[in-house]
């Protein structure tokens, strides 16, 4: 039986140890209820935390960051004139999810990518959910990321998103619900790893006392993931990144280098009739699947944008005939398009014949009159964001916009009202974390790592928590400011089955 | 392992970056004015004494000054670093953060970041040890040292490389070998270039 504590009978008496804020927020509190008591997959945390100083914490915040310093885990941030390398700012505290409701994220998760990738397949065959009336053909037809070049071609297991991240929020009654969902080629991977290998070195004693969920074996996933999608006995697999300026180089070295296959640039690549080679120092060697990173326009420069550098001249015919398995899929992007995703609700029940276990964001679509004259009318009220956009760019938060900033917002929703949809600014849930002042409430995210092939759908258990480091803001994306945080995925019978025989064991010592 | 032509390149002229630095760490700080002019003129630094040789050793616009080689051994280990192992790539990470540092502390740094790469994947190695032995025939023809023992070690080399694709090479090596000049260089050189750009055959 797991009970819940009341937070001050767990904290250290002595007067250095860190302070822990327990006020009441506006927010769902990770941590703790509203009425002040710590929730059981906290109590370890909290233990832990209050024997801690702020000075060791900071410490130990210091030693993270040393530690991604030292191992180059850095990202490039495109708006920096001098495109200058940083490191990601991680927080000691992790964010913690009890196993059971993680069953249920993770069944909503495959749940959602099965209908995404059966929409995907749609879309590119029959077109029936067009048929139905249900999404109306312009939204297709017109999507930037529509590609013709896949009409009619078939995928092992209909499976055209490989890899997927999907973004979840907890709304302020704590019920998790999909902000965005992420095929093209999703990135943060490589940082949910090392901020578990970073959590691991700092607080061993965490991870020895509680029942954690692992989730080291995701590059050996996401190889298998890849193998499951080729028909070809022992394929051989690379991984195609666009080179070292990419934001998320290294995450693609850190991939290529886990799974043990050859990370490639276009240049390292080349079409020969319907099979696609790669240039090795024993000769060409043919590549079987390729793990792209790099973004459809610039996969082929004969199919795509003409000047693209970075891709392989001839690419999607070899694709088209079946020499060679892409993944992502060229085209994905029209799946996870804003302006598509207020539809997924109900493809999961078109296609599936389910309710959906994780429900989207309320959103309202700028292309709709009736819609776009109730973003305009509670525009201070909205978060308004770019159909095609990511990483946070492009995107107005109402409640913290200047009048000008409203003003230009509102021009560009007059001008090109179909680039963009609004919804309501959500009271994101709060996670404890170090901050100046000791540790507060910032607002977080989770993005969870969904593998797709046509023999099952795997995902590992936990996600990369971004945080909003800045004391109300609701911006969590790296480029932007926000931080990170490790995920656990939490049994907390086991834990505390753990915790009664160490104490058990202690006792008979004793 | 599966090493294509682009990352054995990298590894290649990280290997020759690697041993012009180490070879730099040697002669500083200058014991005379002719050593400091020798090195000056044989790799086209503008400088007509002790101080100004310095000051264009520690210039980055200048393409033979430390900066600018330690820029380009960081290039190359990021173009290689899907094939790196951890250590290898934080030990040279931690010189190119320290890139600042005197040189004494730039020079120690690279000697730990060169005995990392043992743990490189053998073939991989290879063409690192190929990028060093060149350039140390390269060096000793720049400063008119003597070349023979340079040029043998590079041959003796050369028999690692994968064999039959390879085998131009490594003919074209032998000449060097058997006439190390500036002329028989180039032509190794030229060839290599072409490789790791069309393939060795």
């Amino acid at each position: 039986m797991i009970k819940n504590s009341r937070l001050p009978a767990l904290l250290n008496d002595a007067a250095n140890t860190v302070p822990i804020s327990t006020a009441p927020t506006n927010f769902y509190n990770e941590m703790l209820w509203d009425s002040g008591e710590v929730r059981p997959r906290y109590t370890e945390m909290v233990r832990w935390l209050s024997q801690q100083s702020s000075d060791r914490l900071e410490q130990l915040n210091g030693d993270a960051l040393e530690h991604f310093y030292k191992a180059g885990i850095s990202f490039t941030v495109y708006s920096d004139a001098e495109n200058t390398q940083r490191v990601i700012p991680f927080d000691i505290i992790p964010r913690i999810i009890n196993t059971k409701e993680w069953q249920i994220l993770e069944s909503g998760c495959a749940q959602r990518i099965r209908a995404l990738n059966a929409f995907l397949h749609d879309i590119y065959h029959q077109q029936n959910i067009i048929r139905a009336g249900i999404i109306p053909a312009v939204q297709i037809m017109n999507n930037d990321c529509f590609q013709p070049w896949m009409l009619g071609k078939q995928l092992a297991g209909q499976v055209y998103a490989q890899v997927s991240g999907i973004d979840l929020v907890r709304d302020g009654d704590g019920n998790y619900c999909v902000l965005e969902d992420n095929l093209r080629t999703p990135s943060g991977v490589s940082y949910m790893l090392e901020s578990r290998r970073i959590s691991e070195q700092l607080m061993p004693e965490m991870f020895s006392c509680q029942k954690i969920l692992g989730i080291d074996d995701y590059p050996q996933l996401l190889k298998q993931t890849l193998l499951e999608c080729s028909s070809v006995d022992n394929p051989q697999i690379v991984v195609l990144t666009p080179g070292r300026f990419n934001s998320a180089y290294y995450e693609h070295a850190f991939l290529a280098r886990e799974m043990g296959v050859p990370l490639v640039s276009g240049s390292d690549l080349y079409v020969d009739g319907i099979r696609v080679f790669m240039r090795t120092v024993t000769g060409a060697k043919q590549v079987d699947v390729i793990y792209r990173r790099i973004d459809d326009p610039f996969l082929d420069s004969l199919a795509f944008r003409p000047d693209s550098m970075l891709g392989v001249s001839g690419l999607m015919s070899a694709y088209r005939a079946g020499g060679v398995v892409i993944a992502n899929a060229p085209g994905t992007g029209v799946a996870d398009d804003k302006s598509v995703y207020p539809y997924v609700d109900q493809m999961i029940d078109f296609y599936l014949g389910e309710k959906p276990i994780l429900h989207n964001v309320p959103t309202w679509q700028c292309r709709k009159k009736e819609d776009l004259s109730y973003v305009l009318a509670h525009l201070p009220e909205l978060v308004v964001k770019e159909a095609q956009g990511s990483g946070g760019y492009g995107m107005l938060i109402g409640p913290k916009a200047t009048k000008a900033e409203l003003a230009d917002f509102r021009q560009r929703l007059l001008a090109y009202p179909e680039g963009y949809i609004a919804q309501p600014t959500l009271a994101l849930s709060v996670c404890p974390t170090l901050v100046a002042e000791g540790v507060a409430p910032r607002h977080i995210d989770l993005r969870p790592f969904v593998l797709a092939s046509p023999d099952k759908v795997r995902i590992v258990p936990g996600g990369l928590t971004r945080v909003a480091l800045t004391e109300g803001s609701l911006v969590v994306n790296s480029s932007q400011g926000g931080g990170i945080k490790d995920t656990w995925i939490l049994d907390v019978e086991a834990s505390a089955q753990m915790a009664q025989r160490a104490a058990q064991a202690a006792g008979v010592q004793v | 392992m599966i090493l294509t032509l682009s990352a054995a390149s990298s590894l290649y002229w990280l290997g020759r970056y690697m041993l012009r630095v180490e070879a730099l760490c040697q002669v500083l700080p200058f014991e005379d004015e002719a050593q400091a002019l020798a090195y000056a003129n044989s790799f086209s630094l503008s400088a007509w004494n002790i101080e100004t040789v310095l000051v264009a050793l520690h210039d980055p616009q200048h393409t033979g000054s430390l900066p600018n080689n330690l820029a380009v051994i960081q290039d190359n280990i990021q173009a290689v670093r899907g094939i790196l192992p951890r250590q290898v790539f934080e030990a040279f990470n931690r010189l190119w953060r320290q890139r600042e540092q005197s040189d004494a502390c730039i020079c120690g740094l690279l000697t730990e970041a060169a005995a990392e790469l043992q743990q490189l994947d053998s073939v991989a190695r290879v063409f690192w040890q190929l990028g060093q032995c060149i350039e140390s025939v390269d060096m000793a023809l720049r400063l008119h040292a003597p070349v023979q023992v340079a040029a043998d070690q590079l041959l003796q080399m050369a028999h690692q490389l994968p064999l039959p694709e390879w085998q131009l090479q490594v003919d074209l090596i032998a000449q060097l070998a058997a006439q190390p000049d500036v002329p028989h260089l180039y032509a190794v050189c030229d060839r290599l270039h072409l490789a790791f750009v069309e393939g060795s055959a």
